[in-house]
């Protein structure tokens, strides 16, 4: 409830309140922007963008219930058009220099499985796995019915699965 | 069916969980965020003369107002008037200018100008004779994701001169998605009354020139009041002079006793009450005050112009007040050092972070808000330092805000330098009522 007394006045043009609202959600921000554009720098500066645009978007914002959904959007948003502009295929070394921990094969290759999805996708996987929304949450963030969630939740598992079995192929050869 | 995804997806997330991350660059980030969305903001949002306070007290004044309801034949009104919800929307937080609207002081308007699939539609207005509020749409051809305008000029078409006082010039508009419609209002504020007449707004948005032509039809007169009685809150004395009830808002004209040993900073809850203790509050959005805070100044309430109240009263409980002789933050910039503060001592750790000088505020958790500003910055020989940017940030869990202030690089004999305080974390208090009608 504390949540949305912060964002019904941040609405109003508090600025306080928003920048409260952002610091509750700052890590989950940072996270998202890692899984997607996986290193420091440009996570960083992706949370100044969407900081920016969430503060000028916020008036727009319909429903306080929703503020931490539509701000990852935002961000998965963000996200996705800086991954189709610098179209960057990212080095394995390179992200984990970034993150400067050791990592399993298998993890490498799901992130990698993740980037070579569709962008809905990876969107909808962003929102259940890693910030753990229910499918009604979803749906209400995608403004779409939960049943076309579930469809496209079932496609996105099946084309990781695909992509992850690619790659295993290629690793046996 | 996909277990095996799944669960290497939960592994990937603990993995995320348990990356090392520098919250101190986050907050960086954050803030570097928010400043940027906030100078753009306060490009359109400017003032004139030496008006020191606006906008920001809408803060203070949540929850004080009764929610507005809408009577049936208001609703039914809202109906004939195309769009007249989305104005409403917008005005919803003011009832002076709500009720302007129950009693068709609204004027439809409807002129607009084309260009370059771009069109900009004034919708109506409401004015008297010291301000013009417009409302307007924007159309365009293709879907955008922001807009606003450049400039925003009224003149009036027989050439007379406006001696405009004050402007907000529109909202910005953004949208992720990307709209063909914005909606906002552009509101006027004169220095001297104007006329009832043909007026038009020149208007700029992405290099493209509007013009479009309006008239104002005969404005309501104002109501004046002649108060001339002093209030007080812990021996701080304020001379109420006069209050007008505008159309549009209402004015309170008064001056600080020269006698008082602490200075005002803001009168956070003064408002209007009639005969039935209905309360017209402060404006929550757009100008708040005029004046100088140290001779005349204006405080701007809502409007109870269209209720025409029997009896009036002006009630006051408490205001931002520091001592006098300490009405300043004198900081060393060089030793980082903070020289001389209002009392309490509430700022602390000076430093330096992207380019802001940064202090720690303390406050009690409370629910009032603990607002604070800056107000203007000399440096040792009395010259005018310009800062664009002002921060404030705070944490959910700590009884400490960062505030932040914007400078230019600081040569050495510029030090210390002196910054005066518009908003400052310390009240008096009283119970003040007085007649007005």
């Amino acid at each position: 409830m504390e949540t949305e007394n912060l964002v019904k006045k941040a609405i109003k043009g508090n600025d306080e309140a928003f920048l409260q609202l952002i610091q509750t959600y700052k890590v989950d921000l940072y996270k998202t922007a890692i899984s997607f554009l996986r290193n420091e720098g440009d996570a960083l500066e992706a949370i100044q963008e969407v900081t920016y645009r969430a503060y000028k978007g916020i008036r727009k914002l319909k429903k306080s219930s929703y503020f931490k959904t539509w701000l990852m959007r935002i961000m998965i948003n963000y996200c996705n058009d800086q991954l189709k502009s610098k179209k960057r295929i990212v080095k394995n070394d390179e992200m984990l220099n970034s993150l400067g921990v050791s990592e399993n094969h298998t993890e490498i290759e799901l992130r990698d499985a993740m980037l070579g999805l569709d962008e809905r996708s990876r969107e909808i996987l962003t929102l259940k796995y890693f910030h753990d929304l229910k499918i009604k949450d979803i749906a209400d963030t995608l403004q779409c019915p939960e049943g076309t969630v579930k469809t496209w939740l079932n496609k996105a598992l099946r084309s990781l699965r695909e992509k992850l079995e690619e790659k295993g192929g290629n690793l046996d050869v | 069916m996909f277990e095996k995804e799944e669960e290497k997806l939960s592994d990937l997330k603990k993995e995320f969980d348990d990356i090392p991350i520098s919250l101190n660059s986050i907050d960086n980030a954050i803030m570097a965020g928010f400043q940027k969305a906030k100078s753009e903001e306060r490009k359109y949002s400017r003032k004139k003369r030496n008006i020191y306070s606006f906008i920001a007290a809408a803060l203070l004044l949540i929850g004080i107002f009764s929610s507005i309801r809408i009577s049936p034949a208001f609703a039914s009104y809202m109906a004939e008037i195309p769009g007249m919800e989305r104005i409403v929307n917008m005005i919803r937080d003011d009832k002076g200018r709500m009720a302007a609207v129950e009693h068709k002081y609204y004027q439809e308007q409807g002129a607009s100008d084309k260009k370059d699939g771009l069109k900009v539609t004034i919708d109506g207005t409401i004015s008297d004779e010291m301000g013009i509020v417009l409302f307007y749409t924007i159309e365009s051809k293709e879907k955008l994701k922001e807009i606003m305008f450049d400039n925003v000029k009224i003149r009036a078409k027989d050439g007379m001169v406006l001696d405009e006082a004050f402007n907000t010039l529109g909202d910005f508009h953004s949208s992720d998605k990307g709209e063909n419609t914005f909606s906002g209002e552009i509101e006027y504020f004169f220095e001297v009354p104007i006329a009832p007449t043909e007026y038009i707004v020149d208007l700029e948005i992405k290099n493209k020139k509007f013009s479009i032509p309006f008239s104002l039809k005969e404005f309501k007169e104002k109501k004046e009041y002649a108060v001339h009685q002093t209030m007080e809150l812990e021996g701080q004395k304020i001379n109420i002079e006069k209050v007008t009830i505008y159309p549009l808002r209402a004015a309170v004209k008064l001056k600080m006793d020269p006698s008082n040993k602490k200075q005002i900073l803001q009168l956070e809850d003064l408002r209007i009450v009639d005969e039935n203790n209905e309360v017209w509050g402060g404006i929550t959005n757009g100008i708040t005050a005029s004046g100088d805070k140290d001779s005349e100044q204006e405080i701007y309430l809502q409007s109870n112009y269209f209720k025409e109240p029997k009896e009036l009263y002006l009630v006051l409980n408490t205001a931002q007040a520091i001592d006098k002789d300490n009405a300043v933050v004198v900081v060393d910039t060089e030793k980082m050092k903070i020289l001389k503060q209002p009392a309490g001592n509430k700022l602390s750790n000076a430093r330096k972070e992207n380019g802001q000088l940064v202090f720690d505020l303390s406050v009690k958790k409370s629910k009032n808000y603990s607002v604070m500003g800056f107000g203007t910055i000399r440096d040792s020989k009395g010259q005018e330092i310009q800062s664009h940017a002002q921060s404030m940030s705070a944490d959910e869990e700590s009884n400490t805000k960062q505030v932040g202030i914007e400078l230019p690089i600081i040569k050495a004999e510029q030090n210390p330098i002196t910054i005066e305080l518009d908003f400052y974390p310390l009240w008096i208090k009283g119970n003040e009522k007085i007649k007005v009608k």
